[in-house]
């Protein structure tokens, strides 16, 4: 018996997908991927770099490089079955094609738990 | 804006000169008797108003929005408490030691030291004879340029000075610079205005005055920590624009008030101060567009001010075509001083006060002489002699330069050593408006 509960009562495991995108792409990624079933997200405004790594910035005669460019974190939990249609999903709509479009990240969720009802892991979600 | 307050005690005078030549007081006392258009002195008080919208808020969110968040406060109390400050002493000596009467060239004198003599029915005379406003409202409409005056020098050295260290120069700047300069260009007995020096609205007293204090302020009291490798980029051009729009507004004040009148010749500062500043603005944006392919919100701002100063001594002489010219012109060398100069030279004027007001203010002080002349649009006639004219514009400006610039470098150097100018490293870190003022622009 793990920390959190019987293993045997479980549901079928869940990922959660962690995906870095270009703000203006958000509503856009958002619509795809609730036409594909997905009925939840969490967004966070952020700031990040990669390999676009900032721009740079000119006020009359200074100029700035700003290394940090804001971007959006757009977290998913969703069941193994679905994961990959979400990857791929996030992929073909975040896209520009240039440099900065992001990255994506796939983990394994050890447990998750619906707070209203107590239902827990696919159940949850 | 040459005055005398001598005209009501003139009128007074001869009236009871008159009394007593019966013979000769009906033909005399017609045209004698000074007139107060009410029309002037409407004219005259939303002038004085708007000049003090030029400075709360206009260039407290012209400044605001140009320093980094955390220092944000610091620039709008500075602004606010320094206009404050001069109005107070304006009133009880400013105004005496600049419109006193004195027959000094150099200064006003004593003689009405807190506003002695000064009542609701004392007039002052206009550029028409004949005609007077109350002179009350020429104390009020020179205190405003007295109280904005200061407030733009604090932009050279912001994010990195006292409050306290800031107010004391003002003092000491505005006693004896602003206000021997103000006597000196402007009074009917100074030493420019004897000259001849076309300066319409404040070229020398205001702009260069006020930029070459700046100048000498960021080199006294040195760069600010992290120069050249923070990212020190403006925190809200959102301000920054409302600002500098605030200040073309109330610039009307300024350049159409410094007629003194409702007139035709008010009407000629106008059209050129809306003139003047909309070249500016399209030179500044046409040379970022060149140089680098974008035009900047603050390069359009910068232009905007820099047409404003440069126009402002010339606004009463130049004609339209020649405003357009000036407008132009002074963008150029501006921006020139701004992009390329300031960074070889390495100091850290943080907003630019030198490059857009000391240098737009010479640069208007000296083509003032040039476009004023009748061929070229302006107002002069044909005995108009140019290479005289710009001669003592030339000198207009050296003194004012030279005389700005030691009596800054003493002033500075006294309240480092009373009061000491900068804060230390770590409240310059943490920004001036927690530590200096306890409070912050900002929530999140």
């Amino acid at each position: 018996m793990g920390p959190l509960g019987a293993g045997a009562e479980r549901g079928q495991q869940v990922k959660l997908i962690i995906a870095a995108i270009k703000p203006f792409k958000l509503e856009e990624v958002r619509e795809a991927l609730t036409a594909i079933g997905v009925r939840g997200m969490m967004v966070t405004e952020i700031k990040g770099f990669g390999s676009q790594s900032g721009h740079t910035e000119i006020y009359r005669g200074a100029e700035y490089a700003v290394n940090f460019v804001p971007k959006i974190r757009l977290e998913v939990v969703v069941s193994d079955a679905l994961a990959d249609q979400v990857v791929s999903t996030i992929r073909s709509t975040a896209k520009t094609d240039k440099i900065g479009d992001g990255k994506i990240f796939v983990l394994d969720v050890q447990h998750a738990v619906r707070v209203r009802t107590g239902e827990t892991d696919d159940e949850a979600l | 804006m040459t005055i005398q307050n001598k005209l009501a005690g003139l009128g007074a005078l001869s009236a009871s000169l008159l009394a007593g030549l019966p013979a000769l007081a009906q033909e005399a006392a017609a045209e004698a008797v000074p007139v107060m258009d009410k029309g002037d002195v409407s004219w005259m008080m939303i002038s004085t108003v708007l000049v003090l919208f030029m400075t709360v808020p206009g260039l407290a969110l012209f400044y605001g929005g140009l320093v980094r968040s955390k220092n944000m406060l610091s620039i709008l109390m500075q602004t606010t408490v320094i206009a404050c400050v001069m109005m107070i002493i304006w009133v009880v000596y400013g105004y005496s030691a600049s419109f006193g009467g004195s027959t000094s060239p150099w200064w006003g004198g004593t003689a009405k030291l807190f506003l002695a003599g000064v009542t609701a029915d004392s007039m002052s005379a206009t550029f028409s004879a004949g005609y007077v406003i109350p002179e009350y409202l020429f104390i009020v409409f020179q205190m405003t340029f007295a109280a904005i005056t200061p407030a733009l020098i604090i932009g050279a050295f912001a994010e990195r000075v006292k409050f306290k260290a800031v107010l004391a120069f003002s003092v000491l700047w505005g006693t004896f610079s602003y206000f021997p300069i103000a006597h000196m260009v402007w009074d009917a007995n100074g030493y420019l205005f004897v000259k001849g020096a076309i300066d319409f609205a404040g070229g020398t007293v205001v702009h260069i005055n006020a930029g070459i204090a700046a100048l000498i302020g960021c080199i006294v009291i040195g760069k600010r920590v992290g120069y050249g490798k923070d990212n020190m980029a403006p925190h809200s051009m959102v301000m920054t624009m409302i600002g500098a729009s605030m200040l073309w507004v109330g610039w009307f004040g300024f350049n159409v008030g410094s007629n003194l009148e409702a007139n035709g010749g008010a009407t000629l500062a106008m059209i050129n101060t809306f003139i003047a500043t909309a070249a500016a603005t399209l030179a500044w944006c046409a040379l970022e567009g060149l140089q680098r392919g974008k035009a900047s919100m603050l390069g359009a701002a910068s232009g905007m001010v820099a047409g404003l100063v440069a126009i402002t001594p010339a606004c009463g002489t130049v004609g339209p075509m020649g405003a357009i010219a000036l407008g132009v012109i002074a963008v150029a060398v501006c921006y020139f001083f701004v992009t390329v100069v300031k960074l070889k030279l390495k100091y850290d004027d943080s907003l630019d006060v030198f490059g857009i007001h000391g240098v737009g203010g010479i640069i208007g002080a000296v083509l003032t002489g040039v476009f004023s002349a009748g061929s070229l649009g302006g107002v002069k006639g044909d005995d108009y002699a140019m290479g005289a004219q710009l001669w003592i514009q030339i000198e207009g400006v050296l003194i004012t330069v030279v005389w700005s610039a030691v009596v800054s470098y003493v002033a500075y150097k006294l309240v480092d050593l009373t009061i000491g100018l900068r804060v230390d490293n770590d409240t310059e870190r943490q920004g001036l408006d927690l530590i200096s003022h306890g409070e912050q622009a900002y929530h999140s």
